[in-house]
């Protein structure tokens, strides 16, 4: 039989809470879930979602300002960072996508890796049976989403709670000069026209950024897109029960 | 010229250039508040070297990047972070009680780079928690996620 332990909601540690999330934060998920059982509070610590959103930003791009994205050419997926000083390395992955999501017009159809098990995502009704190769799904802030684009403005429906599968649906219209621009694709709301000058749109402050990418060394081999790059989706359970 | 106190009665001349990567400081000078010696009553002289040390460096960073420097700063940025356990934690606290960013990312990234492959028990031990799951919460948290327990990579010394 377990011996029953005096619980106490406390941090016990040497280190606030603030610093403790600004270390766990840095942690990748495997670590994460393994810490899970240092204590109560580390338990809950985990699954809250300001260190679920500060995990997001900090996977996003690396310590100390360099940001990794992922390039697509006719080849496959690369990994690019770019660094303070604006220079720009490039990596090669040992993978290949032709497309990086698929439908059949009613379930978003996933697949879990560490389970191993395939589970379905209901659309909701505005989506279903429309389904085109022009609908995207995308990663938003730990949420999924489906992102149309028109030449005016890209459409967003952004998955809320998986468990209820409630889709709300937004509309980010493009600034006046980005208007003209209607070849290319919009993926996790970055939007390339030129693989050196980016604008994407900042969900969190509702304003479009700009970005300059400088000493660019390599440019045939892109071919349109450059990718956010996300090292995880977190958190894996929530996604991973939905039936 | 700014004067810093540390808890243990020691005075520390700083270039205000440097100083005011802290934040907190910044706003000190800017509300005209450090016309004399600044006291810091979290923060003792042997961690308070080590922060000046970082300050000290870092005063030019944006010239670095121009200079080609940048590379001697990294170098000098991973011997920094090369400290004990304990140290690193006084200096994290500093750099949080000072405000100073890059000090606080990278001294963060050094302790959770020094975790990331720790067993439980290991963790237990260098953060002093004490457990206070049962058993069966435990074996729930295992049961949850088997796969992030296993692995060549855990390590379980504590250092």
């Amino acid at each position: 039989m377990a011996k029953k332990r005096k619980s106490t909601s406390t941090n016990p540690t040497i280190l606030s809470q603030d610093i403790t999330i600004e270390i766990f934060s840095r942690l990748r998920v495997k670590s994460l879930m393994r810490f899970k059982c240092l204590s109560k509070f580390y338990n809950s610590l985990v699954s809250e979602s300001y260190l679920v959103d500060m995990h997001q930003r900090h996977s996003m791009s690396n310590h100390l300002g360099e940001i990794k994205f992922f390039v697509l050419d006719v080849e496959g997926f690369y990994s690019t960072e770019v660094k303070k000083g604006g220079k720009v390395s490039r990596c090669n992955l040992d993978f290949r996508y032709d497309d990086l999501s698929y439908a059949n017009g009613r379930f978003i159809v996933s697949f879990d890796l560490k389970t191993e098990n395939f589970k379905t995502i209901t659309l909701c009704n505005a989506l279903r049976y429309q389904w085109r190769r022009d609908y995207k799904l995308v990663e938003l802030k730990g949420k999924l989403a489906i992102q149309k684009r028109s030449s005016k403005s890209v459409k967003l429906w952004i998955l809320g709670d998986p468990h209820r599968e409630d889709w709300k649906s937004y509309t980010i219209c493009f600034p006046p000069h980005l208007k003209n621009i209607i070849t290319y694709k919009i993926f996790s709301c970055c939007d390339c026209y030129d693989v050196t000058n980016n604008s994407w749109y900042d969900v969190t402050k509702k304003r479009w950024k700009y970005l300059k990418i400088s000493s660019f060394s390599v440019t045939d081999w892109i071919e349109e897109n450059i990718y956010t790059y996300v090292k995880c989706l977190f958190p894996l359970k929530k996604i991973r029960n939905v039936s | 010229m700014v004067k810093l106190k540390s808890n243990d009665d020691k005075e520390f001349e700083v270039e205000e250039a440097a100083v005011i990567q802290s934040e907190m400081i910044k706003n000190m000078i800017e509300d005209g508040c450090a016309t004399s010696v600044i006291p810091l009553p979290n923060i003792d002289s042997k961690t308070l070297i080590k922060v000046i040390e970082y300050l000290n460096k870092h005063i030019n960073m944006g010239k670095a990047a121009e200079t080609g420097e940048e590379d001697d700063l990294k170098e000098f940025d991973e011997q920094f972070v090369n400290m004990g356990w304990e140290e690193l934690f006084d200096v994290i606290m500093a750099a949080n009680y000072l405000n100073i960013h890059e000090l606080m990312e990278l001294c963060c990234q050094s302790a959770a780079d020094r975790l990331k492959n720790k067993s439980v028990r290991a963790v237990r031990e260098m953060l002093k928690i004490t457990n206070d799951l049962t058993e069966e919460e435990e074996q729930e948290i295992i049961n949850d996620a088997p796969w992030a327990f296993e692995g060549p990579e855990i390590d379980d010394t504590v250092n």
